[in-house]
C-alpha cells in the first residue's frame, strides 16, 4: 500500500463532506462530488484493495477538466446559473467532459486537463485576492502549490510523492474553499428545473 | 470514438461468447439509450435534432425512418460508460443495432395494446403516447426497448381509449424540405436567442426545455386542443406528384447504391454524391410549395 493511497483518502473525506452540504451551490458539491469519484478510485487503486487504473485516469482527467472549471465558476461568479441551477452545472460538466474526451481522451493532448486545472485556480487566486478574502485565498494558493508540483513532478523527499502532495493541497484547499461565506442565501431550489420558471 | 475511448480507459475485459454479456450490454445501452432520448427532448439544444423524427404528423413505420442527420454529433458521449465498463467496440455496435432496429416496428397505428408486454417492453401501443402532442404524451415514455426506465423515473404513460393521440410537435413544421427540416430547430433557437435580452436567457433559450419562454415574450398556453389541430397537407398538381415520385425511387435506388459502394468512393467523391442527394430532396420540397406549384393545384 503507497502513500498515495492514503492521501487520496483524505482527499475523497474532505470532497465527499463537501459534497454533502446541502447549503454549497450545486455546481461545488458537483465539483467535489467528481474529486471524491476520483480520489475513491485513487484509494481502491493505491491500495491495491480493487484497482481499476484507467477508471481512476478517466476520473483524475475528468476531475480537471470538468471540476476544476466547475468549482472556478462557483467561487468566480457566485450567482451564475452554472452555480445555483442543477439542470446548468450538469449541463456545463457534461459540456466540459465532452471536450476532455476529445482532446485529452481521443487526442491525447494531457496539456489541456493541466491548464484548465491550473487556470481554474489562479482565476479563483486572483477573484478572492481582489475580494480581500485572506482565508480563501490561502487556501486557492495551497491548491495552486500542489498542483504545479505535480506538474513539475516535485515531491517531497521519499516520504511524499508529487501526487501526494496535489492530494494533500486539494484536500486542504477544499476544505478552505468549500467553509467559504459566499452563499449564505442559497436554498438549494432551482429556478429553472424542468425547463419552465417557477412561479 | 467508443474504440479509443474503451482501448485507454475500458476497465475490464468480456467473454463474447458468453451471452450474458450481450444481454447485460443490451440492458445497459437500452439504458442510456433513455437518458440520451430524454435529453433529446428535454434539452432544447439537442431536442433540434430529434424534433426532425417527431415533426411527422403521420404515425407509421416511415416515421421510424425519420432520422437527424445531426443526432450523431453528441449521442455517442452518453454511451462513454459502456467504454469504460469495457464492452468491446463489435458488442456495443450489435447492441446498438439490435436497440435501433426493435424501435423500428413500434411505429404504426395499427397493432393495439399487448397485454403484460406492455408492463416491460416499448411497444406500438406506448410509443404511440411517445409521438403525440396531446397533454397526457409531453415527456413520456422515452425507453427504446424496455419501458422499465420510464417507470423507474416517472415518464411512463399509457395510451388512453378516450384521447387517441395526435401526431406532430407543437411547433409544426409546415414544410416538405428535408434539409430545412433538419436545420430549423436551430435557426429557431439562435434567433430567439437573438431577440432575448440577458445573456442568461439567451443561454436558456439553448439548454432549457423546448417549452421554455423567456420572461418578455407573452404567456403560451401549455394546453394542446386537438379539436383546433390541423393536419398540415398540401395538394399539388398530377404532374408534379408523378414528378415526386420518380425523384423519390430513383433518389432511393441511388442511395442504396451510395450506402453499398461508398466504401471505394474518394473523400470528394462522397462528399459531392451526398451534397447532390441533399440538393436534390431539398430541391423537391422546395418545389412542392412553391407559389406556382401551389396556384396550379388550386386550379
Amino acid at each position: 500500500m503507497s502513500s498515495m493511497a492514503f492521501t487520496d483518502g483524505l482527499l475523497a473525506l474532505v470532497s465527499l463532506w463537501l459534497a454533502s452540504r446541502a447549503q454549497a451551490p450545486v455546481a461545488l458539491r458537483l465539483a467535489c462530488a467528481l474529486f471524491a469519484v476520483a480520489a475513491l478510485l485513487g484509494v481502491l487503486r493505491f491500495s491495491g484493495i480493487y484497482p481499476l487504473p484507467t477508471w481512476h485516469q478517466f476520473a483524475s482527467m475528468l476531475g480537471a477538466v470538468a471540476a476544476f472549471p466547475l468549482l472556478a465558476v462557483a467561487i468566480v461568479w457566485p450567482d451564475a446559473l452554472v452555480t445555483r441551477n442543477t439542470r446548468f452545472a450538469w449541463i456545463f460538466m457534461c459540456v466540459m467532459t465532452v471536450l476532455g474526451l476529445i482532446v485529452v481522451g481521443a487526442w491525447q493532448k494531457r496539456v489541456l486537463a493541466d491548464a484548465l486545472a491550473l487556470l481554474s485556480v489562479l482565476a479563483i487566486l486572483i477573484t478572492l485576492v481582489r475580494q480581500r478574502q485572506w482565508r480563501g485565498a490561502l487556501s486557492s494558493a495551497v491548491m495552486l502549490l500542489g498542483l504545479a508540483l505535480f506538474a513539475s513532478k516535485v515531491g517531497a523527499g521519499d516520504v511524499l510523492v508529487p501526487g501526494d502532495l496535489l492530494h494533500i493541497g486539494m484536500a486542504l484547499g477544499l476544505l478552505g474553499l468549500g467553509t467559504l461565506p459566499r452563499w449564505p442565501e442559497h436554498s438549494g431550489v432551482s429556478t429553472y428545473d424542468h425547463g419552465v420558471p417557477a412561479a | 470514438m467508443y474504440a479509443i475511448l474503451v482501448e485507454r480507459f475500458g476497465a475490464f475485459t468480456w467473454d463474447t461468447s458468453n451471452p450474458l454479456t450481450w444481454v447485460l450490454a443490451l440492458v445497459l445501452y437500452d439504458f442510456f439509450y433513455y437518458w440520451v432520448h430524454r435529453s433529446g427532448h428535454e434539452i432544447n439544444i439537442l431536442w433540434a435534432a430529434h424534433v426532425v423524427h417527431h415533426s411527422s404528423e403521420e404515425f407509421n413505420m416511415s416515421t421510424a425512418m425519420r432520422q437527424s442527420s445531426t443526432g450523431f454529433y453528441f449521442r455517442w458521449v452518453f454511451y462513454t460508460p459502456l467504454a469504460l465498463l469495457g464492452f468491446p467496440l463489435k458488442v456495443f455496435l450489435t447492441v446498438a443495432v439490435i436497440d435501433l432496429v426493435y424501435q423500428f416496428w413500434v411505429h404504426t397505428r395499427l397493432i393495439g395494446r399487448l397485454g403484460f408486454l406492455e408492463l416491460f417492453l416499448v411497444t406500438p401501443s406506448n410509443h404511440r403516447v411517445h409521438h403525440g402532442q396531446n397533454d397526457y404524451c409531453i415527456h413520456k415514455n422515452y425507453g427504446g426497448i424496455f419501458s422499465i426506465w420510464d417507470r423507474m423515473f416517472g415518464t411512463y404513460a399509457d395510451e388512453r381509449a378516450d384521447e387517441e393521440p395526435m401526431y406532430g410537435v407543437r411547433k409544426p413544421l409546415h414544410s416538405w424540405n428535408p434539409v430545412w427540416g433538419n436545420v430549423q430547430h436551430y435557426f429557431a433557437i439562435v434567433a430567439r436567442a437573438r431577440a432575448t435580452a440577458g445573456w442568461r436567457n439567451k443561454l436558456m433559450c439553448f439548454f432549457a426545455g423546448p417549452g421554455w419562454q423567456p420572461p418578455q415574450a407573452p404567456p403560451v398556453s401549455a394546453h394542446f386542443e386537438a379539436d383546433k389541430f390541423v393536419r398540415f397537407a398540401t395538394p399539388a398538381p398530377q404532374v408534379m406528384r408523378r414528378v415526386a415520385l420518380a425523384v423519390t425511387v430513383v433518389g432511393s435506388l441511388l442511395l442504396m447504391y451510395f450506402l453499398f459502394a461508398q466504401k471505394g468512393f474518394t473523400p470528394v467523391q462522397r462528399f459531392s454524391f451526398s451534397g447532390a442527394m441533399v440538393l436534390v430532396y431539398g430541391t423537391l420540397g422546395y418545389a412542392w410549395l412553391h407559389p406556382r406549384v401551389q396556384g396550379k393545384a388550386h386550379v
